[in-house]
């Protein structure tokens, strides 16, 4: 691991094999199109036995248990858990408001993503990391743990800068790959519900699909008070407003609501949405609220 | 409510100014943050692209119009016009008798005429002034025509309601002499209306207002206790009166010294006046005590004493050659067993008799006890006789408000002849024709010693109603009451006591405690407070003597507690028209006002409500 490089500086050894030893556990979990370490939900040829079923003609003779028909005549074949890998995919927005807030919500989703990313390639899955801005800018998917500094480096040097429409990006996605498998998509999600449609297209593409929001302090608890010029960092829109008690309640009120409304989209979508403030650390995250949500173990 | 300083007017332009300040668009401050869209959302109505904006609910706004209406009202100085007496001299006289200790308005009318006056002095202007007076059986002037406010009040806080009835022709007097010397005088008298009648017509030259304190007449009282002993037997007399306008139940507790002998439910109708007799006390009982057992605006005659009077007869002995009406007037009275001997047998070991009587002849030593002294012999050295005087007809009386001459006319006394006697120092004389004394009484090395300086059978006194009235009052001088018990009213406040020459200290208590203890020299008057039962013990070396002093509040000019107008014929109630009206001005409380308002405004700007 380079030193120099900014994963490097945070992921110490110890944290990586406690990452090795967490895995992905979702209930639809898809299957990959290679073998893998990862259970598949597919039954296949591998050593763990799964279930009988009757034969039927065409059936590989070789499965059929002479046992079961020693003591039945009845010919029965056994069923063994077919191991795949899985296809991660990871997108993350990378439009200027990312970078806003102490510390950024840039600076946090990165570090998920490449904890998330090391995961899945020491997994021996195929992981996929794509930064979203109007258009998908991503990275082939890559398998193994050799492809952890090429991942990491991408990661590193993603530009967080302009404007994101997630459902412009998201849907290229349909592009690249049609294959089943994992989406987790980090953002603040604070836009006009301009998420829905590439969301729902990622479902229709097969993904159990995250949504990570990661909010800075600022935006969840604004410390503002008096008569300011607020200038937004993606459109460098300008809104005056006299900021008081009133004013803050109503704002928290507001976020409330929209994080509501996110969160019912995802519960009918099948979505699993998990909100973050960046000041949290990314270990808590990894080990202790993705597991506590039931995506890994 | 009216304005010194309308002009002040003019300043209400700060108040359009703040709310222009608050219609100008403000100064921004530029923060640029992630996203608008949560905040666009909120604030659409202040978006509007004018120079002013809407004017919104702001706390601070309200703060700032409330302190700059708040400055703008000091400014023009505000004030209601008060009833009062400004720029003048009140003369505040509170009722300081027993019946203001009512309860009818709580927590008593004495209280509540206190907080009226503190009022008064509260609300007085710079310029005023005002005399105090107290209101009792003598009045009692607390501050003269005082303009400091702290002075007054402490006075007023300093009054205490008395036990005695208020009298209004002193404090008449008082007030007249004030409001001749004063231009804009007014009087107020807080008062319940039961005070001694004035007996005067007074003439004053200054309004005068009756402020009457108290609302119910809801009060039964004692209104006599006695108890004396009858062969072998003891009889109490308690009478009390209902002096409300409601039927009242009440029960009669009597209690012989400490122990409770009876308790008698009684009725009373109002107005009704009623005797309760008990004849079954014990005979050997000292006191008793009465007690009603009844809730009412006064509770002052709820309670009364009486001492059993001691019924032994005092030892007298009448040294004469024979007098047939000294006789006859000593012997009947009933506290007295009078012995008789000629001056011949008198002898100097004739020590154990109370008091002596010598009728034309004085011993060379004179006995212990007291001596009333008869026609004093010529030559004797007590009252030396310069000569005879004859005819006396046109008796002086020099003290004719003393004891001895109590109720006794001289104006029909004859005497024949009498020693012309010049008087001692120690004796005052008491009654005189062409100054040379004929009646007189004082006190020689703790003796009491009286003096008629004539033969009764030379004179036509012994056939006057007056005599009988003279002889009872020398006995009640000069038999001492070492024995016999006393009971007070609620006027008086000391007592006197007999006090033998040998006694070293006397010890007076009440309830127990020690109020009082005197050595020599003793006092001619023993002060009494709060009613109730005293304990007087007269130490005599190990000998101890005890007697007791009932102090009772009884009253019924201060029992009967009912308000009414004052009883004096001139003034009238409703003389609203002597009042004056004063402007009280409000800035004093509109500037803290203000100043609360800004310090609320300071906490919410720094709050960033």
């Amino acid at each position: 691991m380079r030193k120099d490089n900014l994963m490097g500086i945070f992921y110490d050894q110890e944290f990586l094999t406690r990452l090795e030893r967490l895995t992905f556990t979702l209930r639809h979990i898809k299957a990959g199109k290679n073998s893998g370490n990862r259970r598949s939900p597919i039954k296949g040829h591998s050593v763990e036995f799964a279930d009988f079923r009757g034969y039927s003609r065409g059936d590989d003779m070789r499965y059929i248990d002479w046992n079961s028909y020693a003591r039945t005549e009845k010919l029965f074949v056994k069923l063994f858990l077919e191991e795949q890998d899985l296809l991660l995919n990871i997108f993350i927005d990378t439009s200027e408001s990312m970078k806003f807030g102490h510390p950024s919500k840039a600076e946090l989703a990165k570090q998920v993503a490449g904890a998330l990313a090391y995961m899945g390639l020491a997994s021996y899955d195929q992981v996929a990391v794509a930064g979203c801005s109007n258009h998908l800018n991503g990275l082939r998917p890559l398998r193994g743990k050799s492809a952890v500094n090429q991942v990491w480096h991408f990661i590193d040097n993603l530009n967080f800068s302009g404007i994101t429409n997630l459902d412009l990006s998201l849907c290229e996605f349909g592009r690249y790959s049609h294959h089943p498998g994992l989406s987790l998509v980090i953002s603040d999600f604070i836009s006009n519900n301009k998420f829905r449609e590439g969301t729902k297209y990622l479902r229709y593409l097969n993904q159990d699909v995250i949504l990570l929001q990661i909010l800075s302090p600022e935006e969840l608890k604004p410390e503002l008070r008096g008569d300011w010029r607020l200038l937004d960092s993606e459109t460098g829109e300008i809104l005056e407003v006299n900021i008081n008690t009133e004013i803050l309640k109503a704002y928290q009120r507001k976020l409330k609501n929209l994080n509501e409304e996110i969160r019912k989209f995802c519960l009918q979508q099948g979505i699993i949405f998990l909100s973050h403030c960046s000041d949290e650390s990314f270990e808590d995250i990894i080990l202790r609220s993705l597991p506590a949500a039931g995506i890994l173990e | 409510m009216s304005f010194l300083n309308p002009a002040a007017g003019w300043f209400a332009f700060i108040i359009p100014l703040i709310i222009l300040l608050y219609l100008l668009k403000p100064k921004y401050q530029e923060q640029t943050i992630s996203s608008t869209f949560l905040w666009e959302q909120l604030i659409k109505d202040i978006e509007a692209n004018r120079p002013w904006q809407r004017l919104k609910k702001n706390l601070l706004l309200f703060l700032q119009l409330l302190a700059a209406f708040l400055l703008l009202l000091a400014m023009s100085r505000p004030y209601i016009p008060v009833a009062g007496y400004n720029d003048s001299h009140v003369i505040a006289v509170l009722d300081c008798s027993s019946s203001m200790m009512a309860t009818d308005v709580a927590p008593s009318r004495f209280v509540v005429a206190q907080k009226q006056i503190e009022q008064l002095i509260n609300n007085m202007s710079y310029k005023d002034q005002m005399t105090l007076i107290a209101m009792g059986e003598e009045p009692q002037v607390l501050a003269a025509a005082s303009r400091n406010k702290k002075e007054l009040l402490r006075a007023v806080t300093s009054i205490k309601p008395g036990r005695e009835s208020a009298a209004l022709d002193p404090v008449l007097e008082i007030i007249s002499a004030l409001a001749q010397d004063s231009t804009n005088c007014s009087v107020i008298i807080y008062s319940d209306g039961r005070t001694q009648p004035a007996k005067h017509d007074v003439k004053l030259s200054c309004p005068l207002e009756f402020k009457k304190i108290g609302q119910e007449k809801d009060n039964i009282g004692i209104r006599t206790l006695a108890a004396r002993e009858s062969d072998n037997h003891m009889i109490v007399l308690a009478q009390m009166q209902n002096y409300g306008d409601k039927i009242a139940q009440v029960d009669v507790e009597l209690f012989a010294e400490d122990k409770i002998m009876d308790i008698r439910p009684t009725s009373l109708e109002p107005d009704e006046v009623k005797n309760l007799i008990w004849e079954d006390v014990p005979d050997n009982t000292k006191y008793i005590k009465i007690n009603l057992n009844h809730k009412d605006c006064y509770n002052l005659d709820n309670e009364a004493y009486a001492v059993v009077p001691n019924q032994d007869r005092q030892r007298i002995l009448l040294v004469s050659a024979g007098n047939i009406f000294l006789e006859k007037a000593w012997g009947i009275l009933p506290n007295v067993e009078l012995y008789k001997t000629s001056p011949d047998n008198y002898d100097k070991d004739l020590s154990e008799y109370t008091a002596y009587i010598f009728d034309g002849f004085i011993p060379g030593e004179l006995p212990h006890g007291n001596i009333l002294v008869v026609n004093p012999p010529a030559g004797n050295s007590l009252f030396p006789a310069n000569g005879v005087m004859k005819n006396i007809k046109e008796i002086n009386l020099a003290a004719s408000d003393d004891e001895l001459l109590k109720y006794v006319d001289t104006e029909n006394w004859q005497i024949l002849e009498s020693q012309q006697i010049e008087c001692p120092t120690w004796c005052n004389p008491l009654a005189k024709y062409q100054n040379n004394m004929l009646l007189g009484r004082g006190e020689l090395n703790g003796k009491k010693i009286a003096l008629l300086t004539f033969d009764l059978h030379k004179s036509n006194i012994p056939l006057q109603t007056s005599f009988p009235i003279l002889v009872n009052n020398l006995s009640n001088w000069l038999l001492p009451e070492s024995t016999s018990n006393i009971t007070l009213d609620a006027s008086e406040r000391t007592f006197t006591l007999d006090i033998p020459p040998q006694t070293g200290e006397v010890i007076v208590e009440k309830d127990g405690e020690v109020v009082g203890k005197y050595t020599h020299p003793f006092p001619a008057a023993f002060p009494v407070y709060d009613p109730g039962l005293y304990k007087i013990t007269r130490i005599a070396g190990t000998e101890q003597e005890v007697s007791y002093l009932a102090v009772n509040q009884i009253n019924a000019l201060e029992s009967n507690i009912a308000p009414v107008r004052l009883p004096l014929k001139y003034y009238a109630d409703n003389n609203s028209g002597n009042k004056k009206l004063y402007n009280y001005e409000l800035w004093k409380y509109l500037i803290w006002l203000l100043l609360l308002v800004l310090i609320i405004e300071w906490e919410v700007y720094r709050h960033g409500y």
